[in-house]
């Protein structure tokens, strides 16, 4: 499938990163499991945002899915979540626009406060539904000019982003902002391997 | 000890007894209206509450789960119950009212594992006997597809509740069942990657609805573009699902049967085509200058030639657009150098059937495996026995070879495939140019493009 799950926008600080908006595309997933599936993807964009340096790009694959991240020089960073036959240039030109247009509404001044309510940006959902085809979201030129694919650092899973010593098993236990429902999920998900094993 | 356990037994079994009938009694009332989907939703613990979750905002889809932990318990009793009266039944000697019952356990055991032929069979018995209603049922394993939209044993079951139906239903109105079960599909293939199942059944119901001669030409067609037209817009979203690439193969070689109609895809390809070629609209006019100008002026060409120009602008259209689009997206899926195989492969086919020659690869069978070809039909086997003889047969078609490889369509063949092989194969990706020279070879060997 060619598919956008995830949009968001985030602030990276010293030790962590905040989500500033986010929009989600989960209609591909079981009723009963789009709350969870979108606590993972919020959880997911933030570790690895926490484990860019800044000025970087990189694309992480883990199953199906691909998550590509750009956090820019000035600490603001932007995730997609796709499936992993969504062309990766297209997902990281779509970054790069997002925020732009991003600064553009909401000075950088007002970042390093901000939190999810009381941002105000709803151009995410209209760029998420506009960059599902992206043959026709885009002009190819342009995306030939924007981009050095060769500067995307490439994971094959999301263990390799992690720092020494820590893993993906521990953090999920650790995190607060997985519910214990999401959190029992995701363990059997992981046991059965399932399409679900997002994470 | 004894006593305290056949007492948990029975608790146990009022218990599932409980959860089943809830389930039944769930699906009959909302099968008709809203209910969408039925999920096995991961839930470790037992909370001492019901196992159903039933979700039904106003004015929303229903959805159905069930949680986790209950289900080999539920599957377990209501298939044991099932497999207890499974002879009774089949000799039919179980009462109304017993049989009425049965239905809460098929129910719970097929939503849980669709794949047991024998509950399907029960099924079957129960609408025989006009204890279940067909109507219900088809909206029943569309529930159980929402689940496990693989389950061939569901769509089997499916296919025979439609062939049920139509044994009630007047032949022209056959073609008013295919938007439902075009609905199913797609839901199904959407669910699962590369459902080849799904795919199989929609192209059962085009044969079984669509294919029968009581619908008019128009009809057909209409049908035939507008699902060319889906398949467009789905190959795009899954691009390398194999599947959906072969139901839009099916749908091309559906044209060649279906006579020249006006609608918007073919126009769009006539045009296209006609830019392509840098034709004059008098060369398009009719059927036989068009081909002339194709092929090569003054032949007399075979007479099952007539009415193919919708099908080769189609392919046409398809090799030096749609793919076109494709590849510059998508350059390392392979599904798109099978499907570009395909095109090339009846653009040939028809070029050679036009002049009435054989097709005469230079290879012998192992290559064949070799090569890959699975896309090609059963023709090149029966070309290769001709080529171990084809020594002598080559100078006498000489001629006629000749005359194809320097028509407009043979050129414009040669010239596009070699180029992109050669865009291909300097390109930075190592998986690219491997694909690429597979082609090469199967352009050389398999397709015997002769030339650049």
């Amino acid at each position: 499938m060619v598919k956008l799950y995830c949009l968001a926008v985030l602030y990276k600080t010293e030790t962590n990163a905040v989500c500033l908006k986010a929009a989600y595309d989960l209609q591909s997933f079981g009723f009963f499991q789009r709350g969870s599936v979108q606590e993972f993807m919020n959880f997911v964009s933030k570790t690895i945002v926490e484990r860019t340096i800044p000025a970087s790009r990189q694309s992480v694959k883990q199953d199906e899915y691909m998550c590509h991240v750009y956090v820019r020089a000035d600490k603001l960073a932007g995730v997609v979540i796709s499936d992993h036959e969504y062309p990766q240039r297209v997902a990281h030109t779509l970054i790069t626009k997002v925020l732009d247009e991003f600064t553009q509404k909401i000075p950088s001044s007002s970042w390093p406060n901000l939190t999810e309510q009381n941002v105000s940006f709803p151009q995410l959902n209209t760029y998420l539904a506009k960059y599902q085809n992206p043959a026709e979201a885009d002009a190819m030129t342009k995306i030939h000019q924007d981009l050095d694919e060769t500067k995307i650092i490439l994971h094959n899973t999301i263990e390799a982003v992690l720092e020494r010593g820590e893993k993906l098993d521990d953090l999920v236990a650790k995190s607060e902002g997985l519910s214990i429902q999401s959190k029992a999920f995701y363990k059997t998900a992981r046991k059965t391997n399932s399409c679900c094993s997002f994470g | 000890m004894i006593c305290k356990k056949s007492l948990t037994m029975q608790e146990d079994n009022s218990m599932f007894e409980k959860i089943l009938g809830d389930l039944e009694h769930i699906i009959e009332n909302d099968i008709n209206s809203r209910l969408k989907t039925f999920s096995v939703v991961p839930v470790t613990e037992n909370k001492n509450k019901s196992p159903i979750l039933y979700e039904r905002q106003n004015g929303s889809e229903h959805h159905l789960g069930l949680e986790s932990w209950c289900v080999k318990h539920i599957y377990k009793y209501a298939s044991t119950e099932l497999f207890r009266v499974r002879r009774l039944l089949k000799k039919n000697r179980l009462s109304v009212f017993q049989m009425e019952t049965l239905n809460k356990y098929l129910v719970g055991a097929l939503l849980i594992n669709p794949e047991v032929t024998t509950f399907w069979n029960m099924k079957k018995e129960l609408i025989e006997q006009d204890i279940l209603q067909t109507g219900k049922e088809l909206l029943f394993t569309k529930l159980v597809l929402s689940h496990k939209s693989k389950s061939n044993d569901t769509f089997n079951h499916r296919r025979w509740l439609l062939k049920r139906m139509l044994s009630n239903t007047k032949p022209e109105c056959y073609i008013d069942m295919l938007p439902e079960e075009f609905a199913v599909t797609e839901f199904a293939a959407e669910k699962a990657e590369n459902n080849y199942h799904a795919w199989t059944h929609r192209i059962w119901c085009l044969e079984n609805f669509l294919f029968s001669k009581t619908i008019d030409y128009q009809s057909k067609s209409n049908v035939i573009f507008e699902q060319l037209q889906f398949s467009l817009g789905w190959i795009n979203n899954h691009i390398s699902q194999h599947s959906g690439y072969h139901y839009r193969q099916y749908l091309i070689n559906c044209i060649k049967n279906i006579p020249t109609m006006n609608n918007s895809i073919s126009n769009t390809s006539f045009m296209f085509v006609k830019n392509l070629l840098g034709l004059s609209i008098e060369d398009m006019s009719n059927e036989r200058s068009f081909i002339n100008k194709l092929l090569g002026e003054s032949k007399d060409y075979a007479s099952e030639s007539n009415n193919y120009s919708n099908y080769v602008c189609i392919l046409l259209y398809e090799l030096f657009h749609t793919l076109k689009t494709l590849f510059c997206f998508y350059p390392k899926h392979e599904t798109i150098w099978y499907h570009r195989k395909f095109i090339v492969y009846h653009l040939l086919q028809w070029m050679y059937d036009c002049y009435g020659i054989e097709w005469q690869p230079k290879i012998n069978l192992s290559n064949v495996c070799e090569y890959n070809v699975n896309v090609v039909d059963n023709c090149t086997y029966k070309n290769v026995k001709f080529a171990e003889s084809g020594e002598k047969f080559a100078k006498l078609f000489k001629f006629e070879t000749d005359r194809l490889d320097s028509s407009l369509l043979y050129q414009i063949i040669v010239q596009s495939e070699f180029d992109i092989v050669k865009t291909s194969l300097s390109s930075a990706c190592l998986h690219t140019q491997k694909l690429a020279e597979r082609y090469e070879r199967w352009l050389k060997n398999i397709a015997c493009l002769r030339g650049s």
